[in-house]
């Protein structure tokens, strides 16, 4: 019976009743990492490190980060974030149910050719997992 | 006298001075107009009304007037940024950003898609799309 009781809680306190977690994201060129501190139950996420795997650097970051919709049906999360000062707008795309995360921004700097478009807009995938 | 009160009541009510302007965006693709958009401005009150798209392919205009939820209205670059969110179940849940500079005359249109790949291929044009547009101030 004790036994039981004991599994039982063990079972409750595991991570996976958990709704808090670590996000961690490689870059699909594998040169950066970012690791945000995910709460479901809040609704908040943090970005808490920057990782640049080219200069072996890591960046303490604790931002929270603006959620603009939390899609529970597909477990994911859109946040957006605007810098005035570069005239740059981020949107991330965390996708949990797949492990993804895409990142893209447009600056407000305009260029006469289409093909020039990649100045201007940045998009990246990363690869993600959960650490709980 | 009277031509100078004239005169004065010309320059008051002219387009110099409104504050509500008509924003018309026209999308090319390779060079071939396919799309426009246009938008009523009101820098006064700070709002943007997405009034008509006009599907130049099919020759087919659909009326929205659609208040557009302002991000940020950045005074200084003369720019407005708009963010909407659509779910409407038949395709991936996306947002869109739009940039609209009425300064340079462009509007950027970024959409992007929860359509994250399951493989390693990264299909951008599935995930994210991009169009700069040409615009002209209608006063």
């Amino acid at each position: 019976m004790y036994k039981l009781i004991f599994v039982f809680f063990m079972v409750i306190s595991s991570p996976l009743y958990s709704n808090e977690f670590t996000y961690h994201c490689d870059r699909d060129d594998n040169n950066l990492s970012m690791v945000f501190d995910v709460n479901r139950s809040e609704k908040s996420i943090v970005h808490t490190h920057s990782i640049d795997k080219t200069t072996n650097s890591v960046s303490k970051v604790s931002l929270p980060i603006e959620i603009y919709n939390w899609d529970e049906r597909k477990d994911s999360v859109w946040t957006i974030y605007s810098d005035p000062q570069s005239l740059s707008f981020v949107t991330f795309l965390f996708n949990f149910q797949h492990q993804r995360l895409v990142l893209q921004s447009i600056f407000n700097i305009f260029v006469t050719e289409e093909d020039d478009l990649d100045d201007i807009v940045l998009s990246s995938l990363f690869k993600c997992y959960i650490v709980k | 006298m009277y031509k100078l009160i004239f005169v004065f009541f010309m320059v008051i009510s002219s387009p110099l001075y409104s504050n509500e302007f008509t924003f018309h965006c026209d999308r090319y693709d390779k060079n071939v107009l396919t799309m426009s958009q246009i938008y009523k401005v009101d820098r006064k009150e700070k709002t943007v009304v997405w009034t008509h798209s006009i599907n130049k392919r099919y020759n087919r205009v659909d009326n929205y007037n659609k208040v557009m939820d302002i991000y940020h209205w950045d005074e200084e670059n003369d720019s407005v940024w708009l963010v909407s969110y659509k779910d409407d179940m038949t395709f991936s849940p996306n947002v869109t950003i739009k940039l609209l500079n009425f300064e340079i005359q462009k509007l950027h249109l970024q959409t992007l898609n929860n359509f994250t790949p399951r493989t390693d291929k990264f299909r951008r044009t599935k995930i994210s799309q991009n169009h700069i547009w040409d615009c002209y101030i209608l006063e």
